[in-house]
């Protein structure tokens, strides 16, 4: 969570599609709101039950106010628990403005031209927020910010996968997360402090490597628990790690909205994402990058409730078992409670993988 | 050399005491109970007391189940899949499809051609269909669970529950022996819902099981009103061990003989 600097004006956000460079350029301080904390006890007033554990335990946090002071919050319609999610919102924090980011599920010129439409709509709103005027030159100064710490998130990933980040992928969890929730410039330089400060000497250690795939999983302590079943997590395909931080290149004189849509249709989609000419795009993708970084095994943590993801599931279980790539489901409720119920099955995978 | 493996079960702790051939000297099985670390020293000193053993005479020891972390002075903790995969291998050789019901999860293990576990699946999260669901319904059709076992026996056609969750089932076992359901129905009706249940997860790591030899291991592999819904169920006829209620403690002492020699 960010400090309690009163000169820094907070944008919540919950989606990993969710266009941060624009709300840097507006001035504001993107701050992630992670389902970290109690299981939900409140949400079931506003949501039913049966309902995605992401989006529970974030309008739990609302109603708690358990939360940074906010300026506003900015969802996307990545999924309809999300949508339901910017609809409970209102009711939970009045005060709070709102934005709901429509987001096309495909990525064709058409949902580019769409989606570079909805960036303009919500710089609008952002102005009239009080925000600055969005400006290319902006945009630009804000997207070699961004580029810089995924450069360093990349860099202690990478240290981390090959033994020489001091600490679990726990330590780097929680740098992903501080990355996520932290003013952008206090963000570099906590990610700069861990790449110099936590490189050390390879460790040697004869952990199994395994490929993390899934959505949302933010808890330092689920990685540092499926660590201690002896898998070592060598790469990972996770909203809340490797894929949070769209990358955007802007060109000098072209649509910065175009380029901006484009970046973000075209970042490492998550299940909600269909290429309707490639179906089975996703589970390729899943194969090729588990084998590019020597993982053994590949275990797929899911939120409970998320059609997207199970969605996906058949095909992306076809496909590893057709390249022989051992595959562990596991289902969760964002919590280490459900994760530790699966303890043994964790366990079991990385013997089967020795 | 002698080689101790413990499994320490939510319903029983199990022992058995292997020599350096892997040949079974004696086996011990004791309720778990509320205090699973006196379970655990009585179950491993009667397992001595079998073998004519002293305690100081275990080479290594291996513990699995869901007490594994909790045995003092192990060599290793190994998950139950794993040693049910081992010990079967040592038992039935040819099995390629295992099947443990447990007393509070139920699991299925694919097999390779080395014995090697290839693909689990695992009910960890209820108890429908496991060792507690059984003695629940026997409780309710009052009558120990050796009765439960042959209590299908004669029945026509069996009748189908409608919920498989072990609180509710039990409800519905009791509304039905109030309206005068025969007890030899309800008793195959629950041996093919607890099938049916075990036939999903036996999809999910083997999409076709002809030709697979299967193997059940774990104290409900003694129901055999269970055994046969099974069978029928999966088309396949089931194997058997003579004791199947030790089968992960034999593992673990197989995996023990094995790592101490690796230590060696």
């Amino acid at each position: 969570m960010p400090g309690n600097s009163k000169s820094r004006r907070y944008i919540g956000w919950a989606c990993a599609y969710t266009p941060l460079v624009l709300m840097d350029a507006a001035g504001f301080s993107p701050c992630r709101v992670l389902p970290m904390g109690n299981p939900p006890d409140q949400a079931g007033r506003l949501l039913h039950e049966t309902l995605c554990p992401h989006v529970k335990i974030l309008l739990d946090r609302a109603m708690s106010a358990d939360l940074p002071p906010l300026e506003g919050m900015v969802f996307t319609t990545s999924c309809d628990a999300m949508r339901r999610l910017a609809d409970a919102w209102k009711p939970a924090r009045p005060q709070d403005r709102v934005f709901l980011l429509d987001l096309p599920t495909d990525r064709g010129d058409w949902a580019r031209r769409y989606l570079a439409s909805e960036l303009r709509r919500l710089a609008d709103a952002l102005a009239l927020w009080g925000g600055e005027q969005v400006t290319g030159q902006r945009l630009r100064r804000s997207a070699r910010q961004r580029a810089e710490l995924g450069s360093l998130l990349h860099e202690l990933a990478r240290l981390r996968a090959t033994g020489r980040l001091h600490g679990s992928a726990a330590v780097l969890q929680r740098l992903n997360n501080q990355a996520a929730t932290l003013p952008l410039e206090e963000a570099t330089d906590v990610l700069r402090s861990a790449a110099a400060e936590l490189r050390q000497e390879p460790d040697g250690g004869t952990d199994v490597p395994i490929y993390l795939f899934g959505n949302v999983l933010p808890d330092p302590d689920t990685f540092a628990l499926i660590e201690d079943c002896g898998a070592r997590i060598v790469d990972d395909d996770l909203c809340t790690g490797s894929r949070w931080l769209t990358t955007t290149h802007f060109s000098a004189a072209g649509d910065a909205f175009q380029e901006l849509a484009a970046a973000l249709l075209h970042r490492p989609p998550c299940a909600r994402t269909v290429t309707c000419s490639e179906p089975v795009a996703m589970a390729r993708e899943l194969v090729r990058r588990a084998r590019a970084c020597g993982a053994r095994g590949v275990v797929c943590h899911t939120l409970k409730f998320c059609d997207p993801y199970l969605a996906r599931l058949p095909a992306i279980r076809q496909a590893l078992r057709d390249e022989g790539v051992p595959l562990l489901v596991i289902e969760g409720d964002c919590s280490l409670r459900t994760l530790g119920q699966q303890r043994t099955r964790i366990q079991a995978f990385v013997e089967m993988l020795v | 050399m002698y080689y101790l493996g413990l499994d320490i079960g939510s319903l029983s702790c199990d022992a058995v005491i292997i020599d350096g051939e892997g040949t079974i000297l004696a086996w011990a099985v004791v309720p778990t109970g509320a205090r699973n670390r006196r379970s655990l020293a009585r179950v491993r000193a009667q397992a001595l007391e079998n073998a004519g053993l002293p305690a100081d005479s275990v080479e290594a020891t291996v513990s699995t189940g869901y007490g594994r972390d909790r045995v003092d002075g192990r060599l290793a903790a190994v998950t139950e899949i794993t040693c049910h995969a081992r010990g079967i291998r040592a038992l039935l050789p040819q099995t390629r499809l295992l099947i443990d019901i447990g007393g509070q999860d139920s699991k299925v293990i694919r097999l390779g051609p080395d014995g090697r576990v290839a693909e689990f699946a695992m009910n960890d999260k209820c108890a429908a269909g496991t060792g507690r669901f059984l003695e629940a319904m026997s409780r309710a059709l009052e009558v120990d669970l050796e009765t439960l076992s042959d209590l299908d026996m004669g029945a026509r056609s069996g009748l189908t529950l409608s919920s498989m969750c072990t609180v509710f089932a039990e409800s519905e076992v009791i509304s039905l022996l109030a309206e005068g359901v025969e007890i030899s129905e309800i008793a195959l009706g629950l041996n093919r819902a607890v099938a049916q249940r075990l036939r999903a997860m036996v999809r999910r790591v083997a999409p076709d099981v002809a030709g697979l030899p299967v193997s059940m291991s774990g104290g409900v592999a003694y129901n055999g009103g269970v055994v046969r819904a099974l069978e029928a169920a999966l088309g396949s006829a089931i194997s058997i061990p003579e004791k199947p209620d030790i089968v992960g403690a034999l593992g673990a002492a197989l995996i023990a003989r094995e790592r101490s020699r690796q230590v060696r």
